[in-house]
Order: structure tokens, then C-alpha cells, then sequence
């Protein structure tokens, strides 16, 4: 039953997302919280934003491996940089 | 994914890439963090950033760390930003943290388009017209504030306000008069008459309150005050909690508290005379002032109680004993002291020597708190009795008020000055020879008194006391509970009477600074003591021999010419004046002679016109203090003999030159005139050795009275130096009362030198028998052996080793 569970997934999906966004958000600690992990972010080099920080955090709080997650980042990035290196290319062809 | 990829939904290759990262998130493998390790990590990156010189990193770093806030989450998303960190030495900067910093928003302000959105003014009453009239002042319709509460603001500032009652009630707080019910009914069961037989059962906190009131000093209905203060239990009563036997004991001891409460009460407004029991009046009223405020403290545990707060009788009792038995031992004291004095009409320091007694055995005892309050009445007490005394010691001046208790009164006010040392004060004494003075102060006695007649002879002589003024009040303070505990402090095993004691001796040397003028200084240098005792040597004693020499032939010239003028005062006088008046250290003017009037005619031998002779010297009044008398009256009778040695000299010299005149020559002189000559030769050897033991005694005692006077260190020692002197001089010269048959043989055998001169001319015509010159010769024998033995005897009786000398010296040379 893959629509019952997309639907399924796409609301557990939503309400995990609105309550991370609720708790980090509203919640006066964990805007301290963010505050501070975005200045060790920052003297650390990074290179993450605060949007994708606190999408990190959520992430973790819900069980995902920073490990894996850090590698998945890491992927992503290079994935980043080679989609600019082909934009770049086409655009100079053009 | 998209703001790290930068792919979004719409391009191709998102959907493969979301499924590669979700597969990767959810692959395992992947260990758990440890969270030590991630610790240990930020630690050593820190270190890192501060050893490699990067100490603002490291210190944004660890301050970022030690405020995040402690969640479960951190380690792991402290390594996912580890993993993820970047050479942060080379690119990280604290200025990127600048760019971090929200911009506070202030609220957004409210307008009135958000008024009308939310409630439009749509009605119709909006735009009507208002009643103007509504707050005006000018309203003529009276503003009705009878119902309405008065304010503050208004009624408190009007000054014409005549309801005083109204802006009383804004400032008073009216108590809740139900509070009290239990104690109206109480007191309405207390105040109900009650037989024996009839008990009324009581809560204990009802007698607790009438305790305290009693022992406050207040009426109650469980005590009753009777004649002398003695307190006694009124009512018949019993708690449930006790026995009636045990409470009536507990609440007669309270009685008895009371009692000696409400006698220390009475005692200290009482009206009395003495300064220093005034002062013991206020130190007793401090403590039981004292007494009042613990009883105040103990009021308060049951007015207000503290959340576990016992009511018993017993333990009231046990800390109202504690608190009152410094007070209690007190009010012992001076019942004792009032019973003893009742109908004694000397004044008595009972009460002080009291206290002091009571002190030393609560210090020995080492009751400290005891200690405190009986030594702390007795030198309040001391303090205010030490000032007169101070005054008298440091100016000589005797007190205008107690002056009947003082120690010291004035004895003759009109006394001569030459007696004003001796007669002028006297010491106050009891009956049994002790001075007027507490005990404390009777060690001191004789100190203060000699210190206070100083200062007042000092007066008199034109020496102020002391240029730096004593200040008494601050000397007497020194004797206060504070000086005794820093004293104890520092020697605690010091007797209290001991320490009293020092304090006093510090206190009364104070009055005599180290350069303070005293009588001693004032008699040897300003007033000239020794000079004046030299001038009596020169002018009585012979010790200027030319001048008496002068006098003495002037005088032996007129007696033996017969001229009527030599009883002549004033011409004595002048001639005295004129003679030894000039001898060192004499003042001429002081010396005068006078002559006592006699029945015999003027023309008697001369030896007894020579007694009729009377040397004076006008003696200084400051001098008089330490001869004790106008005039020296062993010193005249020195000079009588004097003049009577002198003139049997002065009889017998002449006639050696008689001898030349001689036509036969004297060894062809009769058997009378060989005896004459005999008699002449023992009559000077006679008069010699009286020379020689006059000058002897003479000087040896003026040496040792020189020495003396410099020696004494006050009038009365100087005074009894003299004392002394003039007592050995009168036994030495023969003056005495007691030897006075040997100086009549003295004076009788002088006077064989008057009678062999006025036989002389009828013995060098050999017209005198022999008999005579031999009765003249055994006369002076017999006086000789009489005057020989009398002194030996004088001498062994007496111990004076200048008769033994003078008696030895007669007796080789007479036989």
C-alpha cells in the first residue's frame, strides 16, 4: 500500500516537522540553544546556516546518527559543488 | 537537501538523491556517541586553539560550551559539528559572530487602524455630546462624600479641619477587643472572692501573666503587696497540671522574688543624702532595668509564640531565677545593710565596705555575672566618692557638700600660719580610731590626707598647685567594670582587691604629675630651710665666732661698768643686730634681744643679769611648720649657757696680767693666793672641755640635722627631723628638765669664776684667808664630782656618747 504509506509518512513526516518548528522555535530555551550551537558552528567553520542547523538538531533529536548524518552532509556538499561546476560549464557554452 | 545540494523538487536528479540520503541516515554501523569522548574532544580543541595562539577562539569557544544549555542531545550534535568542522584555525574569527546577532524589533505600536479594524465606530452614541458639566468644580449640585471613604490627601492637609476624631481614626489601628476575652475572664474568676474552701481552677498561662505582672511591679489578683513590700499569695488556686503543694511552692518563690523586686524598687527612689549612695541608687535602678526588659523578652514568647512554645510554670520560674539573682543578692545587701544603720547616727560607709566584701567573694567564687553587678554598684559608688577626695588631694580644698562624711576636717580655721601644717586639718575617725573613709579607701589614707594638706600649705606659700589643671571627673571614670575586665583580660588571675587597689594607687598618682611642685622642693629652695637653720647655728649656737665674740665683749663691758643701759631691749637689740646680725645667712633684721623683768635690783652678779638675757629670731611662718613653735626655746637656753661659759672666760683672763704686777713675785704669794691660782687654772680647764663638748655636740648634731632635712620628703618628716634634733641637743647640752640639778652644778661652778674675780683684788693683797679660797675650791670639787657622776649616769640611762665623753674628759683631768 504505498499511497497509504506515503500519506501515512508524509503526515508523521509533517507533524514531526511542525513540532521540531514549534519546540525550536516558540520555545525561548531552545532558541538560546540554537543561538549558542550556531556560534560553535561558526567558530568551528561549519559552513552550515542556522535554517540547516536546526533542521541538523531536529534530525538528531529524532534518532538520526550524527555519524551518518555528517556523511550524508558531506556528500551533499560535493554533490553541491559538482551541480555549480556543470552550471558553470553550461553557462559558458551558452 | 536544498540549501546544501542546491537541487530543489523540480530538478531530475532530487528524487535519487533524497533516496541516497535517506538510505544513508538509516544505514546502521554507525557506533553511539560516547559523550566523555566528545568532552574530552572540545577540551583538547580548546587546548589546541590556546596553545597554537588562537587564545579568542579558545576562549569564545569554551564560554559558548560552559552556557549551552544541558540537553540530552549535545554530544551528538556537538560531534555532528565536530565532524563536520573545517580548519576553523585558519577561517574561524570572532567577527563572524558579530554577523550573528538578531536586531531587537520593538513591538509594533498600536494604531488606530487596529482600533477601528477590531471595534468600528459604527455607534451611533460615538459621535453624541458629552455632558461638560460632568466633572466641573463649578457644579452647584453639592458633592455628596458622606458615603464615600475621606481620603488622606484631603483631610490630613487641611489645617481648619475640626474633626479631630476623623483624622484620628485615619492613624490609629483599631485593636480587636475579642483578643482579650480570655484574659477578661480570667481576671473576673481571680477577682471573685474565694474561701478555703472554695479553689479555682486556673490555666497555668493565666498565672504566668499574673507573675509577670507581679514581678513587674504591677497590682494583679494573684499577689498582694503588704507592708514593707512583702509580697504573699492572695488567691486560693490550682491548675490541672500540677499539685496544689507544689505550685503554692512555686508561686512563694516567685512571692519572695517580688518581694526583694519591689524593695530594690522602692530603695532606688528613695530620697538620700549621701552622692555615693545615690549612685549605687542608679546602678541598682540599671539593673533592675535590666530585669524589666528580660521580663519583657519573656512576656513576648507568649504573646507571640513561636511555633513549638511550651507553657510552664517551671521553666518561667527557673529563667526568671537566673535573670533576678544578681538583683536578689543586691536587695540582700542592703537589707542587711538598712538593718544595721537604723538608729546609727556617725556616718557610715556600711553599705560601700558591703558591696566590696560581697565583690571580692563573688570574684573568688568566679560567679562572673554575680562579679558584674555587685562591683559594678560598688564603683559607681567609689567613682562619686572619689571626686571630693580627688579634689582634696590635687588643691587642698575641702568639700562643700558631704563635708560631715569626709575624711578630713577643718580643725582650727584660725589657726597661726607657723601652725597651719599641724592644726589647721585633721583626720575625721570613727569610733575605734578609724578614719571617716570606706574601707576601699583606708590604705590610702595618710597618702591623701598628707597629699591634700601639701597642696593647701602650697597655697598658702603663693605656689599654685600645678600648672596642668587635674581633671577629676575623667580620673575618677577610670574606675569603671569596662578598665577592670581589660585588666582581668590580661591577668586574670589578679584578686579583685588587688586590682582595685593598683586602679586607685594609678588614680591618685595621677594627682601628682612627676613635675608637680612639692612642700619638700618648696622648703629647701624657695623658702630656704637650711639657711635659716644655719642662721640659728651663727646666731645662737656660736658657730660665727667673731660675731658673738663682738657681742659678748660689748655686752660683759657695760654689765661689768654697771651701765644702767645694757637691760635696755632696744639697745641690745641694735647691738645684737650689729653683731651677729652680720654672721652668714643671718637676716639682721629678724634678731632682737629682750630682758626679763626681776624684783632683785638691777646691780645682782652679773651672771644671773646674764639669765635675765633673751636672744630671739623672727622665725618665717614656713619654718614655724617644721620647728613647731614661734620661738626656739632650746636654742635661747643654749645661748644662756652660752653666755654664761663666755663670761666666766671673759672674768678669768685678765688677771694673768694681774700676775706681772706682782712686786714679790708670785712664787713668794701666800698659801691664799697660790690656792687661788690653782683654783683659777681648774676653773679654765673646766670652762674649756665645756667649750669643746658644746662645739662638739653643736656641730655633730647640726651636720646630721642638715642631712635629715634634705633627706625627708615632707613637711612631717622634716618636722620630726627637728623633733628629734632639739631632743638630743637639750639632753647633750644639759637642757633637759631631767638634768637639771647637773646644770645648776655647772652654772655654780661658772659662777666660783665670778666670786674668785671679785676676790681677786683682796688676794693680791693678801687680805682673803685661805678658809675662803678653800671653800671656794671644795665648792668646786664637790659640784664636779656631782656633775662627773651625773653624767655617767645620765649617759648609760640615756645612751648619749657625748656625756660618756664629756664625763670621761672631767674625770682623768680631775684628779
Amino acid at each position: 500500500m504505498p499511497a497509504a504509506d506515503d500519506s501515512k509518512r508524509k503526515a508523521a513526516r509533517e507533524t514531526i516537522v511542525g513540532l521540531t518548528e514549534a519546540n525550536s522555535q516558540n520555545n525561548p530555551a531552545n532558541l538560546l540553544q540554537q543561538d549558542i550551537l550556531h556560534e560553535i558552528s561558526t567558530l568551528l567553520n561549519t559552513n552550515l546556516d542556522r535554517q540547516s542547523l536546526s533542521y541538523c538538531v531536529s534530525l538528531i533529536e529524532n534518532g538520526v546518527n550524527p555519524e551518518a548524518l555528517a556523511t550524508v552532509i558531506k556528500e551533499l556538499r560535493v554533490q553541491n559543488t559538482r551541480y555549480e561546476a556543470e552550471r558553470g560549464a553550461a553557462a559558458t557554452e551558452q | 537537501m536544498k540549501s546544501l545540494s542546491g537541487n530543489t523538487r523540480d530538478d531530475s536528479t532530487f528524487g535519487g538523491l533524497r533516496d541516497r540520503t535517506i538510505k544513508s541516515l538509516r544505514e546502521g554501523g554507525h557506533g553511539r556517541v560516547n559523550p566523555f569522548e566528545i568532552k574530552d574532544r572540545c577540551a583538547g580543541l580548546v587546548e589546541k586553539f590556546g596553545v597554537l595562539n588562537r587564545d579568542d577562539l579558545a576562549g569564545a569557544l569554551q564560554s559558548r560550551l560552559d552556557s549551552l544549555p544541558k540537553t540530552r542531545w549535545n554530544p551528538d550534535v556537538l560531534s555532528l559539528l565536530l565532524q563536520l568542522s573545517n580548519r576553523p584555525l585558519e577561517s574561524a574569527s570572532l567577527s563572524d559572530l558579530d554577523g550573528l546577532t538578531t536586531v531587537f524589533s520593538p513591538p509594533t505600536e498600536l494604531t488606530w487602524e487596529d482600533i477601528v479594524a477590531d471595534d468600528p465606530l459604527t455607534d451611533e452614541d460615538v459621535w453624541g455630546e458629552i455632558e461638560r458639566g460632568y466633572h466641573s468644580s463649578g457644579d452647584e449640585e453639592a458633592f455628596d462624600g458622606s458615603n464615600s471613604e475621606p481620603t488622606t490627601s484631603t483631610q490630613a492637609t487641611s489645617f481648619a479641619e475640626d474633626d479631630f476624631a476623623a483624622l484620628a481614626r485615619l492613624h490609629i489601628v483599631k485593636p480587636d477587643a475579642t483578643l482579650l476575652g480570655d484574659v477578661r475572664t480570667a481576671q473576673e474568676t481571680l477577682s471573685r472572692p474565694s474561701d478555703n474552701s472554695d479553689t479555682n481552677t486556673m490555666s497555668e498561662l493565666t498565672l504566668i501573666r499574673e507573675t509577670i505582672s507581679m514581678l513587674r511591679g504591677l497590682p494583679t489578683y494573684l499577689f498582694s503587696v503588704g507592708t514593707g513590700g512583702v509580697v504573699s499569695i492572695s488567691s486560693n488556686l490550682c491548675i490541672a497540671t500540677a499539685s496544689k503543694p507544689m505550685l503554692n511552692h512555686v508561686l512563694s518563690n516567685f512571692a519572695k522574688i517580688g518581694s526583694q523586686l519591689v524593695f530594690l524598687r522602692h530603695w532606688t527612689q528613695q530620697k538620700r543624702s549621701e552622692a555615693y549612695v545615690q549612685s549605687i541608687q542608679a546602678a541598682v535602678q540599671y539593673t533592675t532595668s535590666a530585669i524589666d526588659l528580660n521580663i519583657g523578652r519573656l512576656e513576648q514568647r507568649f504573646i507571640e509564640p513561636p511555633d513549638s512554645c511550651v507553657v510552664s510554670l517551671i521553666d518561667v520560674r527557673i529563667e526568671v531565677e537566673d535573670f533576678t539573682r544578681a538583683a536578689i543578692h543586691l536587695s540582700s545587701i542592703i537589707v542587711a545593710n538598712d538593718r544595721t544603720s537604723n538608729g546609727n547616727e556617725s556616718p557610715s560607709f556600711a553599705l560601700l565596705d558591703a558591696l566590696y566584701e560581697e565583690a571580692c567573694i563573688a570574684d573568688m567564687a568566679g560567679d562572673t555575672h554575680l562579679f558584674s553587678a555587685i562591683a559594678g554598684a560598688l564603683l559607681s559608688g567609689v567613682r562619686t566618692y572619689l571626686r571630693p577626695v580627688l579634689l582634696w588631694a590635687s588643691s587642698g580644698d575641702l568639700p562643700k557638700q558631704d563635708a560631715d562624711t569626709f575624711f578630713v576636717r577643718l580643725d582650727e580655721e584660725d589657726c597661726p600660719l607657723g601652725e597651719i601644717w599641724h592644726k589647721r586639718f585633721a583626720l575625721r575617725l570613727q569610733s575605734g580610731g578609724r578614719a571617716c573613709a570606706p574601707e576601699v579607701i583606708q590604705p590610702f589614707i595618710q597618702q591623701l590626707y598628707a597629699a591634700g594638706k601639701e597642696k593647701a600649705f602650697l597655697k598658702l606659700n603663693g605656689h599654685e598647685a600645678d600648672e596642668s589643671v587635674v581633671d577629676i571627673v575623667s580620673l575618677a571614670a577610670r574606675l569603671s567594670m569596662a578598665t577592670v575586665n581589660e585588666r582581668l583580660t590580661t591577668n586574670s588571675l589578679m584578686p579583685f582587691d588587688e586590682l582595685l587597689r593598683e586602679l586607685l594607687q594609678d588614680c591618685f598618682g595621677a594627682t601628682r604629675p612627676p613635675d608637680t611642685t612639692t612642700s619638700r622642693t618648696v622648703m629647701l629652695e624657695h623658702v630656704d630651710l637650711l639657711r635659716h637653720i644655719h642662721a640659728f647655728d651663727n646666731v645662737f649656737l656660736g658657730n660665727a665666732g667673731m660675731s658673738l665674740q663682738a657681742f659678748t665683749g660689748s655686752l660683759f663691758g657695760l654689765l661689768q661698768r654697771g651701765s644702767s643701759s645694757w637691760h635696755d631691749k632696744f639697745f641690745l637689740t641694735r647691738l645684737a643686730q650689729s653683731t651677729l646680725g652680720t654672721a652668714l645667712s643671718v637676716d639682721a633684721h629678724c634678731v632682737s634681744v629682750s630682758v626679763l623683768a626681776d624684783d632683785k635690783p638691777a646691780r645682782g652678779p652679773v651672771s644671773r643679769q646674764l639669765d635675765r638675757i633673751k636672744l630671739a629670731y623672727a622665725i618665717p611662718w614656713p619654718v614655724q611648720n617644721v620647728v613647731r613653735s614661734e620661738e626656739l626655746h632650746t636654742y635661747s637656753a643654749a645661748f644662756s649657757l652660752l653666755l654664761q661659759i663666755e663670761y666666766a672666760a671673759y672674768v678669768l683672763r685678765p688677771q694673768t696680767f694681774d700676775l706681772r704686777k706682782l712686786e714679790f713675785g708670785w712664787r713668794s704669794a701666800g698659801p691664799a693666793l697660790q690656792e687661788a691660782l690653782s683654783l683659777r687654772a681648774r676653773l679654765i680647764w673646766f670652762i674649756g672641755i665645756l667649750r669643746s663638748h658644746y662645739g662638739t655636740v653643736i656641730t655633730t648634731h647640726a651636720n646630721g640635722l642638715r642631712r635629715g632635712l634634705e633627706a625627708a620628703d615632707g613637711i612631717d618628716s622634716m618636722a620630726e627631723t627637728w623633733a628629734t634634733h632639739d631632743k638630743h641637743l637639750r639632753l647633750c647640752l644639759l637642757l633637759a628638765p631631767n638634768v637639771a640639778p647637773l646644770m645648776d652644778a655647772v652654772k655654780h661652778i661658772l659662777r666660783l669664776s665670778q666670786s674668785l674675780e671679785d676676790a681677786w683684788p683682796s688676794l693680791l693683797d693678801q687680805s682673803t684667808s685661805l678658809t675662803a679660797v678653800t671653800r671656794m675650791a671644795a665648792e668646786f670639787d664637790k659640784n664636779l664630782a656631782f656633775v662627773t657622776a651625773g653624767l655617767r649616769s645620765v649617759s648609760r640611762a640615756g645612751g648619749e656618747t657625748a656625756l660618756e665623753a664629756l664625763a670621761e674628759r672631767l674625770q682623768w683631768n680631775a684628779g
